[in-house]
């Protein structure tokens, strides 16, 4: 598909409401929606990803972490170490590590930030109670992005 | 380095030991052997082969099994080892069957280093709740913990690094020309050969604890083939003429590897991923899709950065993974 008619779509969609378009051409294909095209428009030059990292997966145009802006947070902000995918559990369809509400002990297993197939638990660091958790399950994380408040 | 082989007692792991050298064996003498009735002997046969183990019963023959297996031991592997490899290890263990071997380490709150293998996962693990099959005797799975003190950039692309070790390993011991699939599957002839999991716990820039999960599929049971949700082949589904190295040697290989790879970095990080990761990657320059949770991504894979992670130019640009199933078939 030509680049100049991806763009031109890239801008209908823009002033569109609509926020997915998908297009067949032959054996092509290519699906834009709102939420990434957004993300990756800024980032045309290709150069300036490099400090952005995740954000030009399309999914870290979700405000994912607003909540915690919101608001103001008073407990303990647990925060990313590290650039990755963001799992509430040990595998998919089974029980999140925690709850908001829950009691937690250092040491306590939060959730998993995947990055190249690496598998890291995340502990807490202090003990308390699981105020909000601020990141929603499978989705991309920032390094230093706050996860959970603990009270 | 501390060295054991820890065989089950029970009655399918002496049946398969009595089977191991791929002769018939009858009902009658392996009843006699292991004191018991021959009814039971057909029950334990059918429960070792409900575990993977590949089994062939000719009436008038007995059993035997399909291929001639060459039991793992701790002692045998050591035997192989490099010695500045040995004393780089704390403890190399053995055994026959065990829920998952990357479970049990990382389960321990300890930080010696440790290898440990075993002939049959009860429920080998794979990335996000999947299943690493692992029947009887069909692959070498191991897992080998590991403590890092001080990563600045982190242990991702020590992930690719494990998998082209492997690669490099494989491929000198004989086995045929072997790639590395981002971020770290052995890939032969377009077939998943093999496959790491690496999980940790800790700061992963500061202190942390690894353990690396490897497993190779030696001989697929046709069956299980069939029911893996990609083409996948196994060490000795191959022709070759080559005399090529018994397990136990090949055990000792993917440790040499293992642990230099995990010894060597990150100091030698640069190097290796600027010489040695290219020659193994199989994705650079092709249409590939990569699933996230908001949909799929399509687009030309052009190498990884020095985090290990995945780049791939998209029509609106060059985008950055750290993770997500790589929709290739490649065998396309």
């Amino acid at each position: 598909m030509d680049i100049r008619k991806i763009k031109r779509l890239i801008e209908l969609i823009e002033e569109s409401g609509v926020n997915e378009i998908e297009i067949r051409e032959g054996e092509e294909s290519i699906r834009i929606s709102r939420s990434s095209s957004v993300a990756a428009l800024s980032q045309v030059p290709a150069q300036a990803h490099t400090s952005l990292s995740p954000a030009v997966q399309p999914a870290a145009a979700w405000p994912v972490a607003k909540p915690a802006e919101e608001s103001p947070v008073s407990g303990h902000v647990l925060r990313s170490p590290m650039v990755g995918t963001f799992y509430r559990a040990s595998s998919p369809g089974a029980k999140p590590f925690v709850e908001e509400g829950q009691s937690v002990r250092v040491g306590d297993t939060l959730c998993i930030i995947e990055a190249m197939k690496m598998l890291n638990q995340i502990e807490a660091d202090v003990a308390g109670v699981v105020e909000r958790v601020l990141v929603e399950n499978a989705q991309p994380v920032e390094y230093d992005q706050p996860l959970f408040v603990i009270e | 380095m501390q060295v054991s082989t820890r065989r089950a007692a029970g009655r399918e792991a002496r049946l398969f030991e009595l089977l191991a050298d791929g002769r018939f064996h009858s009902g009658e003498a392996i009843a006699r052997t292991l004191g018991v009735s021959r009814a039971a002997v057909w029950k334990n046969m059918q429960r070792l082969r409900a575990l993977g183990g590949a089994i062939d019963a000719v009436r008038g023959r007995g059993y035997r099994s399909r291929y001639p297996i060459e039991a793992l031991s701790a002692e045998s592997i050591a035997a192989h080892l490099d010695p500045l490899v040995q004393a780089r290890l704390d403890r190399l263990d053995v055994v026959t069957s065990i829920d998952s071997t990357n479970a049990a380490l990382l389960g321990e709150a300890l930080s010696d280093r440790r290898v440990l293998f075993a002939e049959h996962q009860r429920c080998g693990r794979g990335r996000r709740g999947r299943r690493w099959e692992s029947p009887w005797c069909g692959g070498l799975y191991l897992s080998l913990r590991w403590v890092y003190t001080d990563l600045p950039s982190g242990p991702g692309a020590l992930a690719l690094l494990v998998g082209v070790a492997l690669a490099d390993t494989l491929e000198a011991l004989g086995y045929g020309a072997i790639g590395v699939k981002w971020p770290n599957d052995l890939i032969r002839d377009g077939r998943k050969l093999g496959g790491v999991l690496i999980e940790l716990a800790g700061d992963p820039t500061g202190t942390c604890r690894l353990v690396i999960g490897v497993g190779i599929n030696w001989q697929l049971p046709p069956a299980l083939e069939a029911e893996l949700d990609q083409p996948a082949t196994g060490l000795m589904d191959t022709v070759h003429t080559a005399r090529l190295p018994g397990r136990n040697q090949v055990a000792a290989a993917l440790i040499d590897a293992l642990v230099r790879a995990c010894h060597a970095f990150p100091a030698d990080l640069d190097a290796a991923l600027a010489e040695r990761w290219p020659r193994r990657d199989v994705l650079y320059g092709r249409e590939i899709t990569i699933r996230q949770p908001s949909g799929f991504v399509t687009g030309r894979m052009a190498g990884i950065d020095r985090e290990g992670a995945l780049l791939l130019d998209t029509p609106v640009g060059q985008q950055r993974f750290y993770s997500g199933d790589i929709r290739v078939r490649l065998t396309e």
